[in-house]
C-alpha cells in the first residue's frame, strides 16, 4: 500500500526528484572530492588561493631542456650529456631555500 | 611485602614512560615574566613573519618537488640505460631508491610542518603567549626536519655522483676496448 503511494507520489513528482537526486549526488561527489583535497595535501600546496597571489610567481619551471632517454647506447659522450643534466639539476636545487633556521629564530621573531 | 609494592611501582613507572613517550611533546626552556610579557607585545608581528615564512616555504616546497621529481626521472632514465648496456653498478639503483624514498618522507613533514606552523599563527597569541611559544617550537622543529631531509638527499646525490664516476670508467674502458 505504502510502496503503491510511493510510487504514484515519485510519478507525479518526477522532475522535482531527479533535481533532488541530482543535488544530493552533487553534495557527496563535493564532500568525497573536498575530503580528498585536503587529505591528500593539495590544500597546502594550492597557490589559488587567497593571499598567495604573489607566491604563484615564485614558482620556477624545472624542466630541463633535454630529457635523457631511457634507452640506447651508452659512450663517453652520451655520459658527458648526462653529466651536464645532472649538473645542471643540482645547480637548480642548490639555488633553493634549504628552510635554514635564520628567519624562524626566537630572534629574528623578536620574541627572544 | 613492601619491597614488592617498590617493585610494582618502578614497573608501572616505566610502563607508563613507555607508553607515553610517543605522545610527550617538545616543550620550550621555561619562560619568566618579562619573556612572556615581550612574548605577549610582538608576537602579533611573529605571526605575520611566520605567514611571509609560510607563503615562501609553499614556493620552496613546490620548486624542490618539482626539481627532484625531474632529477630522479633523469635517475632512472641513466639507470635504465646502464642496465640495458649491461653495465653493473648497483649504487646506481640503490641511491636513486634511497632519494626516493627520503623525498617521499619530506613531502609527508611539509605536510607536518605546515600544520603546525599554521596552527601557531592561528593561536590567540596575545591571550596564550606561552602556548604561543611552545606552539613556535614545534614548528621550528618541524622545519629542522625539511632541512635534514635535504642534507640527507643532497648526501645520497653525492653518493650518487659517485656511481656515475663509476659507470662513467667502465663505459671509457669498453669504449677503449671496441676502438
Amino acid at each position: 500500500m505504502n510502496l503503491a503511494r510511493l510510487r504514484q507520489f515519485a510519478n507525479r513528482h518526477l522532475f522535482l526528484l531527479a533535481i533532488s537526486g541530482a543535488v544530493v549526488v552533487g553534495f557527496i561527489m563535493t564532500l568525497i572530492s573536498m575530503s580528498l583535497y585536503f587529505s591528500s595535501g593539495a590544500s597546502q600546496l594550492d597557490l589559488s588561493r587567497p593571499g598567495y597571489e604573489d607566491v604563484r610567481a615564485e614558482v620556477r619551471d624545472n624542466q630541463p631542456a633535454n630529457d635523457f632517454s631511457p634507452t640506447g647506447p651508452l659512450n663517453p659522450e652520451i655520459m658527458d650529456e648526462f653529466q651536464e643534466l645532472f649538473d645542471e639539476q643540482r645547480e637548480a636545487l642548490n639555488s633553493l631555500s634549504d628552510y635554514d633556521d635564520r628567519a624562524f629564530t626566537d630572534k629574528s621573531l623578536r620574541i627572544e | 611485602m613492601y619491597g614488592v609494592q617498590k617493585k610494582a611501582l618502578i614497573i608501572t613507572a616505566l610502563v607508563v614512560a613507555v607508553v607515553s613517550a610517543p605522545f610527550v611533546n617538545a616543550q620550550s626552556e621555561p619562560l619568566d615574566d618579562e619573556r612572556i610579557e615581550r612574548i605577549r607585545q610582538n608576537c602579533i608581528v611573529a605571526q605575520g613573519s611566520m605567514q611571509r615564512i609560510l607563503r615562501s616555504d609553499v614556493a620552496t616546497r613546490i620548486n624542490r618537488a618539482n626539481a627532484y621529481e625531474s632529477l630522479l626521472a633523469q635517475m632512472a632514465a641513466l639507470n635504465s640505460r646502464a642496465a640495458l648496456n649491461q653495465y653493473s653498478v648497483p649504487e646506481l639503483a640503490e641511491q636513486t631508491r634511497d632519494i626516493a624514498d627520503t623525498f617521499i618522507l619530506f613531502k609527508e613533514e611539509y605536510q607536518s610542518y605546515e600544520i603546525r606552523l599554521q596552527a601557531a599563527i592561528d593561536l590567540n597569541c596575545e591571550e596564550q603567549p606561552v602556548t604561543f611559544y611552545d606552539a613556535v617550537v614545534v614548528a621550528r622543529e618541524a622545519r629542522d626536519k625539511l632541512s635534514d631531509r635535504i642534507n640527507i638527499i643532497e648526501k645520497d646525490l653525492d653518493e650518487y655522483q659517485l656511481a656515475i664516476d663509476e659507470l662513467a670508467t667502465l663505459v671509457k674502458a669498453r669504449d677503449e676496448e671496441d676502438a
